[in-house]
């Protein structure tokens, strides 16, 4: 590894750059606390407002958890690209195929080298999250004693999470013989595991049994199992997805401790307990989360080994597949994302969505070797 | 010793390469010639390590190839194409293979590199198709192999770089007893250097051996017919090809024997004189006899 990688280790203080920088700008420019304006309203009781903060806080669930991936996803995409770019050339390929260097163990130290890069950048990204929140909170005179908490769990979820990405792409690209297509179709794929998951949460989650909801639970990390419910505040009605798990938790406020739960929504004469959502407070406790960081964490070992797997068994005469599954796998991956690229948009229409998808599998498999068939 | 035993190859339906067998020897070279399509260069990327044979084994010192990072350091590969990492400079280059085989040799390259001129500081991508296989060669043997797998390495190079080319590998067989597979459709070069001469065709090996031995079986004699002669009668059994110049007649006829010089002297034949046969003229014969028959 250690020849390997200085050839290489270029391309990851870049990435580990562009990382930081692009995160950091993140945490620093996010608004989604507003303390501050929760404070100036005088209609609200003092439990309820801290309890909005708590809300409040839980922003960082969609940063984490919605922007963060995407961030780490495009930016190995990209780095990927860089390094496999030059591999869309048989003379390249075939150059490094005569370097004294399993190809299998390039595999594993690239996937490697990527998930230190994610590491330690979500290692840096949380401790800047922390301190960032921390030094908002002092200025209220506000702690959270389980926030610290909190980030290392989104930490360890996110770190998972980028891991099972990673082995997608890695599997995508082990079946592939030109870089530049790797490229092109692990980024496909990864746009539909995007796309279906809003898809997923709001169709699947809600609303279904407890245990269909765990069995799914993993593709939406912070959906420890939980019910839609509607809430009312003052006749404002709202729609939410809420952890089922009533967890409590604490708040120090000007030197006194605030004792609450979590709760589920319930009507309580003319008051009205806020649920909120599983969020900031259930990634504190590990129990909530472990089971889908572990998942994601196990898929995505799967993946990088039937990806270096692959990798072994690859024949470099080949020309556009390394495998004869492969197009058939590709093109299905094509229908599913073409399908759900409509289907997201215009869920009434689903049949057309099915028609669109098909047409794109059937152009894609002519591309790949259907052509061969048709006398010209 | 490179030992390729029994070896197949096919790609897209098509076969490549079908049960091939050779060996080379260190401290010797070894040419390698066929027509276009004939499984050349295939048959070197199996040897170099690139493809895997469907079938047989190839082995370097009784270690298997495949997947063989530590016999790998030991070949040195120049294709017909060196493309390299198109987006490196020769540095670059140079510096991925100090980083991954021990043995390379800086001082060699540069010594090398004074008789062939390369800038250092190009991107392998701008130069020519004789400056990369220039860039090809002295990498590879900067590296000290102990086997060298050569596919048309003077395609694309000047006649000076070419006569530097043929030297130093000459000098490096002799030195470093590097054994030397090289294919090319320069017969005249091969016939120079190589001790054995494997002829590939279709796929297949038609023969292996010698340079020497491949030409007793064949003879090129000059004979004067006097009085002309019905080419008809020069039967392809026996005479493999000829060309005249008026009444002279350059015949190559296989298995020449006393039997055939009377049949000859039946035909008018005066003078007759044994010319030596270049492999050029040689392979030439083989090919004709493959297309008639």
């Amino acid at each position: 590894m250690k020849k390997w990688l200085k050839l290489n280790y270029k391309y990851y203080v870049v990435a580990f750059v562009a990382f930081v920088a692009v995160l950091v700008r993140v945490i620093s420019e996010c608004n989604w606390l507003t303390v501050g304006d929760i404070f100036t309203t005088d209609k609200l009781p003092l439990e309820a407002k801290l309890l909005m903060v708590v809300s409040d806080v839980s922003g960082i669930n969609s940063q984490f958890l919605v922007e963060y991936p995407k961030i780490f996803v495009v930016g190995f995409i990209i780095l990927h690209g860089v390094m496999l770019w030059g591999q869309r050339n048989k003379s390249e390929r075939e150059f490094l195929e005569t370097l004294p260097v399993k190809r299998e163990r390039i595999v594993l130290y690239r996937f490697v080298m990527d998930v230190i890069t994610t590491i330690v950048v979500v290692f840096i990204s949380c401790m800047a999250t922390y301190v960032y929140m921390c030094n908002y909170f002092s200025e209220y005179d506000m702690e959270l004693p389980w926030l610290s908490g909190a980030l290392v769990g989104y930490g360890v979820t996110l770190c998972c999470y980028v891991v099972l990405i990673l082995g997608v792409i890695y599997f995508l690209e082990s079946v592939m013989v030109r870089g530049d297509l790797k490229i092109i179709t692990s980024a496909a794929c990864i746009l539909m595991f995007q796309q279906t998951t809003s898809w997923l949460y709001n169709a699947v989650m809600c609303g279904k049994d407890h245990i269909y909801n765990k069995f799914i639970g993993f593709i939406k990390m912070y959906a420890v199992g939980g019910k839609e419910y509607k809430i009312d505040y003052n006749s404002w009605e709202n729609y939410g997805y809420w952890i089922e798990k009533d967890i409590p938790f604490d708040l120090y406020y000007q030197g006194q401790k605030y004792e609450f739960r979590t709760g589920i929504n319930t009507v309580e004469g003319d008051r009205t307990r806020w649920g909120y959502t599983e969020g900031v407070v259930a990634f504190s406790e590990l129990e909530l989360y472990i089971g889908y960081a572990l998942a994601y964490l196990v898929l995505g070992a799967l993946m990088i080994l039937l990806a270096v797997q692959l990798t072994k068994k690859q024949d470099l005469a080949k020309r556009s597949f390394y495998f004869n599954f492969a197009p058939v796998m590709v093109g299905l991956l094509i229908f599913v994302t073409v399908f759900m690229f409509f289907f997201v948009q215009i869920p009434e229409y689903w049949y057309s969505c099915l028609l669109f998808a098909l047409i794109a599998f059937m152009l894609f498999m002519y591309l790949a070797g259907g052509r061969r068939k048709i006398k010209m | 010793m490179i030992k390729v035993d029994n070896i197949s190859k096919s790609y897209n339906g098509k076969v490549a390469i079908d049960s091939i067998s050779l060996t080379v020897l260190p401290g010797q070279i070894q040419g390698l010639v066929g027509d276009n399509g004939a499984g050349k260069t295939t048959l070197i990327k199996c040897m170099a390590g690139i493809f895997k044979p469907e079938q047989g084994t190839i082995t370097y010192d009784d270690n298997d190839l495949h997947n063989n990072p530590s016999i790998k350091e030991k070949i040195g590969y120049v294709s017909d194409n060196n493309e390299y990492i198109g987006r490196y400079t020769i540095k670059k280059m140079l510096k991925v293979y100090e980083t991954y085989f021990p043995s390379f040799d800086k001082d060699k390259f540069e010594r090398l590199n004074q008789e062939f001129k390369l800038d250092l500081g190009a991107k392998i991508d701008s130069l020519s198709k004789g400056q990369k296989m220039r860039l090809g060669f002295m990498l590879e043997v900067a590296k000290k192999p102990e086997y060298l797998l050569l596919d048309e390495p003077t395609s694309g190079l000047d006649p000076v770089a070419k006569k530097t080319f043929l030297e130093r590998l000459v000098e490096e067989v002799e030195k470093e007893n590097i054994g030397v597979l090289i294919s090319s459709h320069n017969l005249g070069d091969l016939e120079k250097l190589c001790d054995t001469i494997t002829i590939l065709e279709s796929g297949k090996v038609k023969s292996e051996s010698g340079l020497d031995e491949l030409k007793e079986s064949l003879t090129k004699l000059q004979v004067v017919f006097e009085n002309g002669v019905d080419e008809k009668l020069l039967s392809r059994e026996t005479v493999l090809s000829f060309s005249k110049v008026g009444n002279v007649y350059t015949l190559i006829i296989e298995d020449y024997d006393g039997k055939k010089e009377k049949w000859l002297k039946d035909l008018g034949a005066g003078y007759m004189e044994e010319l030596d046969m270049s492999l050029e003229e040689l392979y030439i014969a083989l090919e004709t006899r493959k297309g008639e028959s």
